[in-house]
């Protein structure tokens, strides 16, 4: 997309600059520059060029290098944390940032693991596409259980902008007709795997509490604005040339390039937001150019901050000024805190021996979802835990790579693990956090990584709720494995694990009150009416299904209000 | 041959695949031939990495670490734990180079250390049970040779179920467990394991969840991120 894109200028007062190129701020520049607006998008990764550039795309298993083996002596020293990634390896590497070249803190004792995207569509490039809608509870937990400020909005504020984005983003799924698991705007359902069918109608008569449905994703089953339906080839994060799954690159920066209003600008990585205490507004950002190391300022009536949760903290905790000596838009002192992350710590795993015969063709890159059954429409009598949790469900026929730890050597060996071995059915839960003040982030000053920022230090750890939350879901999936007829269950463990579900959110909340939240019902800043933050900063609290659709309703919906407020000339 | 359908036996040249890549896709807009495609034609790759797709097989370069001993060592060795039978074999599939690849680029010190010494313990052994050095052995004397180590070896978690790898856990791993994984991953990762031993098909086009699947039927070779 670079090459057709034109100069960014500092001379000129764009309409709005959108901060990062990832999910949200991919979602900013289409909705903005259709509604006719001037955009420049800052992006401090690298260009990509879609559909081609992807390098592991399609890669034959034998082109890979080691075999896919993890170079770990490389991984340690520039990768120690992206490598930990399901979703990372030599054929995805290129979409990763290097953790040497930006590491953070932790605070002693806490284990955060920051996953993060380096090129033009950041995260969106390697993510996992499952796309839930909140449900109406989830609003208003804070409001009744008082873990956290109250929503300034409901359900059905943004019920619409879910269906707008659903539209264009492409979400194949099957509607339940469930009230806490709203239906939204779905392509046809990707298909299940027999023994997928086979636990769906046992559960239907041993556990008929549960629902299981197949996955919700972003991945096509029906062609939609030149891009493709799914060819099953599996390996999404390398990136797919054929549009099939959502990503900037494929839907929204093509899209707002087509207007015409839109320049990007890669390797630009935002310092500062700069804000003049005069007409108490941002009227720019200050970007330092990562190809020639200029310090440049580009100016814009209205500035969308789309970094993803803990840079877009990080940026305006370093745009100090006398107006705001702790961080632009932070009057209320909560810019960096309640940063919440799911529960993603208990995988439980049950061995089948139904459909020993059944196979499959093609790679279907999609699960099944179990919604959240628990504490529905009040608390459960037999909850210790506030809240609840989904369960994505995988089911795998092993193959040689879980069946080559047996014991053997020679013929008998290789046809053992030539052969499939059991179905194996994965139930890991995605549980809501609550949001904590003492989960933050804070800036190192005195340190800086390679773009010129101070370091990050995060301080993330799970409370009572959250390990009271665990223990129920091992219990809850004990009983749904027998239901489903699991012929041996492998329950979690219980050991200490890293947070690492990569739905980091909160740094940035909003809320009905300027002295406890940040932004306003229209993720607008209570203090810098022309900044809006609509990445997972936002969040008030977390939820329990993955986050991105939601964060991407929040953008367009803002977007739709800072156009019209734009429209009128009242920013 | 144990090969259900398909690709069984073919090999696949580059660039055909890569207009089957560009067709296979089920409809709309196929847009997939015009970049990466046009990319490879060119031969122009200035500044970007040659896409891995238009690389030639992992082990297809040169390497020349070992000696000629040492080579012999590994590759009986390795077609010892896949030997050819009704299909290809370690030493088929260019598992031995492979291994010496992964010496030169991909070891560390003590993991060459560790390999090192596993290759003179399994020599001593075949020379204390059969009087010559493990590459002069008969088939069925390597075979013994090997599950007497492994044996020895076994009281490790590597040999768990769905155990970990070596690659993200090189504490106390034993010779065997590195052996055994980078020979297997070796294999089935190859052009010819994937296609003649286990089945391949990187462009299926569709998703049929309920195959039917025969006694000896091979696994699909894998692919991550399911
Ligand atoms: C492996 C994986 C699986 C996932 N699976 C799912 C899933 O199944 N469902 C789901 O909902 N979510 C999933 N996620 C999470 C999802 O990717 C994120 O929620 C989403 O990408 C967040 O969007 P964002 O725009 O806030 O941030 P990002 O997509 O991370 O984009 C932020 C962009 O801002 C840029 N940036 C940062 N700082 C600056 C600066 N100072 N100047 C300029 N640019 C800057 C970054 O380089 C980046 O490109 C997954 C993530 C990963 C990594």
């Amino acid at each position: 997309m670079t090459e057709m894109m034109s100069q960014a200028s500092t001379s000129k007062t764009y309409d709005a600059i959108v901060i990062g190129s990832g999910m949200t701020g991919g979602v900013a520049a289409r909705e903005l520059t259709e509604k006719g607006m001037q955009v420049l998008m800052l992006e401090r990764g690298t260009a990509l060029n879609h559909p081609g550039e992807y390098v592991g795309e399609h890669a034959p298993n034998w082109s890979i290098p080691f075999g896919g083996l993890a170079d770990y002596q490389n991984y340690k020293k520039d990768y120690p944390v992206q490598s930990k990634s399901y979703a990372f390896d030599e054929a995805t590497k290129p979409h990763w940032i290097k953790d040497s070249d930006e590491p953070y803190l932790q605070e002693e004792g806490t284990n955060f693991e920051w996953m993060r995207g380096g090129r033009v569509g950041g995260r969106s490039l390697m993510w996992g596409r499952q796309t839930y809608r909140w449900g109406p509870h989830d609003f208003t937990a804070n409001a009744e259980d008082g873990h956290g400020v109250d929503w300034p909005i409901r359900y059905e504020d943004l019920a619409p902008w879910y269906s707008h984005v659903e539209k264009y983003i492409g979400v194949s799924g099957q509607k339940e007709g469930l009230e806490s698991f709203p239906d939204g705007e779905f392509q046809k359902p990707m298909e299940m795997y027999a023994l997928e069918k086979r636990i769906k109608r046992r559960l239907a008569r041993h556990a008929s509490d549960i629902t299981y449905t197949i996955g919700r994703s972003a991945v096509l089953t029906e062609p939609l604005e030149g891009r493709s339906p799914c060819h099953y080839c599996g390996a999404c994060p390398r990136g797919c040339s054929t549009g099939s799954y959502f990503s900037t690159q494929s839907s929204t920066l093509p899209a707002a390039m087509k207007t015409g209003n839109l320049t990007l600008r890669p390797e630009s990585a935002v310092q500062k937001i700069i804000y003049d205490s005069a007409t108490g507004k941002a009227t720019g950002v200050q970007v330092k150019d990562m190809k020639s190391g200029a310090s440049l300022v580009y100016k814009a009536r209205i500035i969308f901050l789309n970094a993803s949760t803990i840079h877009s903290a990080q940026i305006l905790l370093n745009s100090k000024s006398a107006a705001f000596p702790n961080g632009l838009a932070n009057s209320s002192g909560v810019v960096g805190r309640y940063l919440m992350d799911h529960n993603e710590h208990s995988t439980n795993l049950g061995i089948f021996f139904d459909d020993i015969d059944r196979y499959f063709s093609g790679k279907r890159p999609n699960g099944c979802y179990i919604p959240r059954f628990r504490n529905i429409g009040g608390q459960d009598e037999d909850a210790d835990f506030l809240r609840g949790y989904g369960i994505q469900c995988n089911v795998v026929r092993l193959d040689h790579r879980f069946t080559m730890h047996q014991k053997g050597i020679g013929a008998d060996y290789k046809d053992a693990i030539r052969k499939p071995g059991p179905w194996v059915f994965a139930m890991s839960a995605f549980g809501e956090c609550l949001p904590y003040q003492e989960n933050k982030i804070t800036l190192d000053e005195s340190r800086r990584d390679a773009f010129d920022m101070p370091l990050v230090k995060i301080r993330m750890e799970f409370g009572e709720n959250e390990h009271q939350m665990r223990k129920d879901v091992t219990q809850q999936a004990d009983r749904i494995l027998k239901a489903a007829g699991a012929v041996a269950i492998i329950p979690d463990d219980g050991s200490e694990k890293p947070i690492s579900a990569i739905h980091e959110m909160g740094t940035v909340r909003m809320g009905k009150d300027a002295k406890t939240s940040a932004l306003n019902g229209w993720n607008q800043s209570h203090d810098v009416p022309n900044l809006f933050v609509t990445d997972g900063a936002a969040m008030t609290s977390s939820g329990n299904v993955n986050p991105s659709l939601t964060y991407m309703a929040f953008t367009a919906r803002a977007a739709d209000y800072a156009a019209k407020l734009w429209k009128k000339g009242e920013l | 041959m144990a090969i259900g359908q398909g690709t069984a036996g073919m090999s696949f040249p580059r660039r055909d695949f890569l207009l089957a890549a560009a067709v296979t896709a089920t409809g709309g807009a196929i847009m997939y031939s015009k970049g990466l495609a046009a990319m490879l034609a060119d031969g122009d790759h200035s500044g970007h990495d040659m896409p891995m797709m238009g690389r030639p097989a992992y082990v297809d370069q040169a390497v020349e670490v070992f000696s000629t001993e040492k080579r012999a060592l590994v590759s009986a060795m390795a077609e010892t734990l896949l030997p050819q039978t009704g299909t290809p074999g370690a030493i088929d599939a260019q598992v031995p180079k492979f291994l010496e690849l992964l010496y030169d680029q991909w070891m560390a010190a003590p993991e060459k250390q560790l390999f090192d010494r596993g290759l003179a313990e399994t020599d001593r052994q075949a020379q204390a049970a059969h009087g010559k050095v493990f590459a002069d052995c008969e088939a069925a004397e390597q075979k013994v040779v090997l599950e007497k180590m492994e044996e020895e070896q076994g009281d490790h978690p590597w040999f768990n179920f769905g155990g970990t790898s070596v690659a993200d856990d090189q504490d106390d791993i034993p010779f065997m467990a590195l052996f055994k994984e980078i020979t297997v991953v070796g294999f089935f990762m190859s052009e010819v394991g994937a296609q003649q031993v286990l089945r391949y098909d990187m462009m299926p086009g569709n998703f049929d969840g309920d195959t039917s699947l025969g006694y000896d039927d091979s696994s699909w070779a894998s692919v991550p991120f399911m």
